[in-house]
């Protein structure tokens, strides 16, 4: 395997670790995780 | 039969609940768990560390601390 | 594609709902085998559990199994679930078709209460009447017509352990179409009257109107603030609660009431009990388990059998994996020429995930321990017993559990915490379970006892592990007492525990559990660990030095990481670390056992595995300051322990807190307070124990 195959393969293997942090990072927050609060949940008197 | 709480029963004595002295979020999760006024219990056992308490009521077994049960008008029976 | 939406149309959704502790997942498992799936609801971290099953006519039904509640009055995340699928208020969670109430035949008077409730969400309801067995022991005679006829809808005798009642069960599920409940529970007039002037104002399907008006008058000024966001619908329920008061009635208690009273019409017709007051089987072990002296002996036991198994016959199964793991990396490496890749594959991916891969059997052990324990009802007897202990600092007997799991893993124990009701106490245990030693850090304090006694017995070895387990779990007592006290301010909670009869545990719902949990655990190595070691193997590469032969020891001192362990040094110095200790604290951010791998490299030590630890301890101990000074001192030696006592250093809790408190403020700031309290930790040994002279 050529030297710059190799260097890709690295190269795009953090990139992809990067990546997964980041999409985790910035995923939208639905509620506040208790499940005791209402956010993002239909409300009953609507 | 006056001034008389739950937790001043011992292992064993029986009673009946009269009323509560609690908050009401407190008294109502009491009463949806069957410790509804007018019902029987029978105080089974204290914790080995003498709290919490261990009730008989409507045919189960039920664990709530002695400040709570403090707060538990009961009669004796 | 038309026919799949029909298809998908036209799938039963059974929800199965009950109290806990009634048999409710044993009959689940029992429908639907291993075609289930565990998932969360979105946005909380409530398990959703699913799964499939066929009807009496070969129909694919889809079965959702709710979270065991006592009542649709909400008290813990679990049961605002389940109230709200039955309310059909989630989003992705499509209203059930229809419910089995899953009912405790041998506690049926306080079981009734949540069908009571659930007879007004105008659903077919299919009354699952579970060990009828035990109820017969107890001396309790059940007339099952009588019963149905009282409470109008279907009700199905069973023996769920036994597989007694599914056939039945799954015929009254097929019936085409499935009866509404015939009967309502009678309130009180004034209470029927504004409920249904209420659920008018309710813009929402007439179906669910009236339960929700129900729910919202028994409901507090705070309660009722966060169920009904609008001004409108507050003040109308205020306003009703007012008019019901005035006639001398409680808006919440008289609706209770009216249910046991109901419920007591119901028992009366249908159930025949003995007036004796035999004391049964499980009253009496409960005699021993419970006893003043006996019981401490038996929880005591308890806990010493599943400690010695996690760490001595898990061992067995941990070295194969750990064998595999190498034999994989070696593969791999006989595979690739010596390049950067090659690395990144064996020294990064393959030895990180494997380093957390290898738990497994620790994990699975602990998962049949806590499945027995609990399926058996001794979990909430060890409640029971501890909770005097926990009600000290301000928490619950519940939070006993988590903290219990968390000396083999902080993962499950974490995850354990979804049982307490309250918010804030389930974060103060969240945010002190990982102080308590967990088995990743049985390789640190290996590596450090033998550094500072070379020639301990096993004597003195057990007594320093000891001291630091007893060091851990003081600082998570304390620290859970100031956070109650500050941060996370609210009333010690209330307990209300129910101590179910004892019974023997269902091996398949134990088997179950384990396998589920297990499949969770290989995921989260799957991909957060396996992103995360590749970025820290290149933390420990790049940059790389000029001199293509420089020495391991060279090259990582070269790359990031050693650069910021020197960058670290002046913050550490005080507690008497070198910029050497500085790598391998970084390196082991994100897993602690990775700080003797860490030091192997920084120390140039070849064999560096578990088992022999013998090279790297002599180097260490050899290891001299430039004025001519050991650098492992017995101070620095427990300094360090002490460190990785109290620090977080665990990438895999940070991602699982984050999950489980979905936010990033809660486990930052556990990182945070946790490395303060392990610098704190080490900084009072070091300057502490030269202050009294010694080295």
């Amino acid at each position: 395997m050529s030297p710059l195959v190799d260097h890709i393969l690295v190269a795009l293997l953090i990139v992809g670790a990067l990546a997964f942090f980041a999409r985790r990072f910035f995923s939208k927050k639905k509620s506040c995780g208790s499940g005791c609060c209402d956010v993002g949940k239909p409300k009953i008197g609507r | 039969m006056s001034g008389e709480v739950l937790s001043s029963l011992a292992a064993g004595e029986r009673g009946r609940v009269v009323g509560f002295d609690l908050p009401p979020e407190q008294q109502q999760r009491l009463l949806e768990m069957g410790l509804t006024t007018g019902v029987e219990f029978q105080i089974i056992r204290y914790a080995p560390l003498g709290d919490p308490l261990d009730l008989k009521v409507r045919g189960y077994h039920l664990s709530i601390r002695k400040r709570e049960a403090s707060c538990i008008r009961v009669a004796r029976l | 594609m038309t026919t799949l939406v029909q298809q998908a149309e036209t799938v039963r959704q059974v929800a199965i709902a009950g109290n806990p502790n009634c048999g409710k997942s044993t009959i689940f498992n029992a429908l639907t085998g291993m075609r289930q799936k565990v998932g969360n609801y979105p946005g909380v971290t409530v398990e959703k559990k699913t799964g499939r099953f066929f009807g009496s006519h070969g129909e694919t039904m889809s079965l959702l199994d709710l979270p065991g509640s006592y009542s649709l009055q909400v008290r813990s995340p679990d049961e605002a679930v389940a109230r709200d699928v039955l309310l059909g208020r989630l989003p992705d969670t499509p209203r059930p078709d229809v419910i089995i109430a899953v009912v405790d035949a041998s506690n049926l008077e306080r079981n009734l209460y949540l069908v009571a409730q659930l007879l007004d969400l105008q659903l077919p309801v299919v009354v699952a009447l579970n060990m009828v067995d035990l109820a017969e022991q107890n001396g309790c005679v059940i007339d099952v017509a009588a019963l149905r006829e009282k409470l109008g809808v279907p009700v199905i005798p069973m023996i769920a352990t036994k597989g007694v009642g599914f056939i039945e069960l799954k015929q009254a599920l097929s019936c085409d179409p499935l009866p509404k409940p015939a009967v309502c529970v009678p309130m009180p007039e004034v209470i029927e009257t504004e409920a249904r002037a209420l659920a008018e104002k309710l813009d929402i399907s007439s179906d669910i109107a009236f339960p929700e008006a129900l729910l919202l008058l028994a409901l507090h000024d705070r309660a009722l603030a966060e169920l009904a966001h609008e001004r409108e619908i507050i003040d109308a329920t205020l306003a009703a609660q007012r008019r019901i008061r005035d006639v001398d009635l409680d808006p919440m208690s008289a609706q209770v009431d009216a249910r046991y009273a109901w419920i007591q019409k119901v028992c009366h017709a249908a159930v025949s009990k003995p007036g004796d007051h035999s004391v049964s089987i499980s009253d009496r072990i409960d005699g021993v388990l419970t006893h003043r002296f006996l019981g401490w002996a038996a929880f005591l036991g308890a806990m010493a059998l599943m400690f010695f198994c996690i760490f001595t016959v898990a061992q067995y199964p941990m070295d194969w994996l750990d064998g595999a793991c190498t034999g994989l990396a070696n593969w791999v490496g006989s595979k690739l020429p010596a390049s950067d890749l090659r690395s990144l594959l064996t020294d990064g991916a393959i030895a990180g995930v494997g380093r957390v891969v290898v738990f497994l059997p620790q994990i699975l052990i602990l998962y049949f321990f806590l499945g027995v324990l609990e399926d058996s009802g001794y979990m909430a007897r060890a409640a029971f017993i501890m909770d005097r202990l926990m009600s000290r600092v301000g928490l619950h007997g519940k939070s006993f559990i988590p903290l219990l799991s968390s000396f083999a893993c902080a993962i499950p124990g974490v995850m354990a915490t979804r049982t307490i009701e309250n918010r804030k106490d389930r974060l103060v245990t969240i945010l002190v379970a990982p102080l308590m030693s967990c088995s990743a850090r049985l390789p640190v304090y290996a590596l450090m006892i033998a550094v500072l006694i070379p020639a301990a017995n096993a004597l003195q070895k057990a007594g320093i592990m000891l001291c630091m387990y007893l060091l851990g779990i003081i600082a998570a007592f304390v620290m859970a007492w100031l956070f109650k006290r500050t941060l996370l301010k609210s009333e010690t909670p209330m307990l209300l525990l129910e101590l179910p009869p004892y019974r023997m545990p269902s091996l398949q719902t134990v088997a179950l559990r384990m396998w589920e949990r297990s499949g969770i655990f290989l995921r989260r190595a799957g991909t957060v660990i396996l992103a995360l070691s590749i970025l820290l193997w290149a933390l420990a590469t790049y940059p790389k030095p000029s001199d293509p032969n420089a020495s391991p020891a060279d090259a990582l001192a070269h790359s990031i990481a050693g650069k910021m362990g020197h960058a670290l040094e002046p913050a550490i110095r005080p507690l008497g670390f070198d910029w050497k200790i500085g790598i391998g604290l970084i390196g082991s951010f994100a897993a602690r056992e990775v700080f003797v791998s860490t030091m192997s490299i920084v120390y140039n030590v070849e064999s560096s595995d578990k088992e022999n630890i013998e090279p790297l301890r002599d180097t260490m101990r050899n290891e001299l300051r430039a004025d001519g000074r050991q650098v492992f001192t017995p101070l620095v030696c427990i300094g360090l322990m002490v460190f990785y006592v109290l620090a977080m250093q665990c990438i895999s809790t940070v991602a699982v807190v984050r999950r489980e408190t979905n936010s990033w403020t809660w486990p930052l700031f556990q990182i945070g307070y946790m490395t303060a309290l392990a610098w704190l930790g080490a900084f009072a040994v070091f300057q502490g124990g030269r202050l009294l002279g010694f080295q």
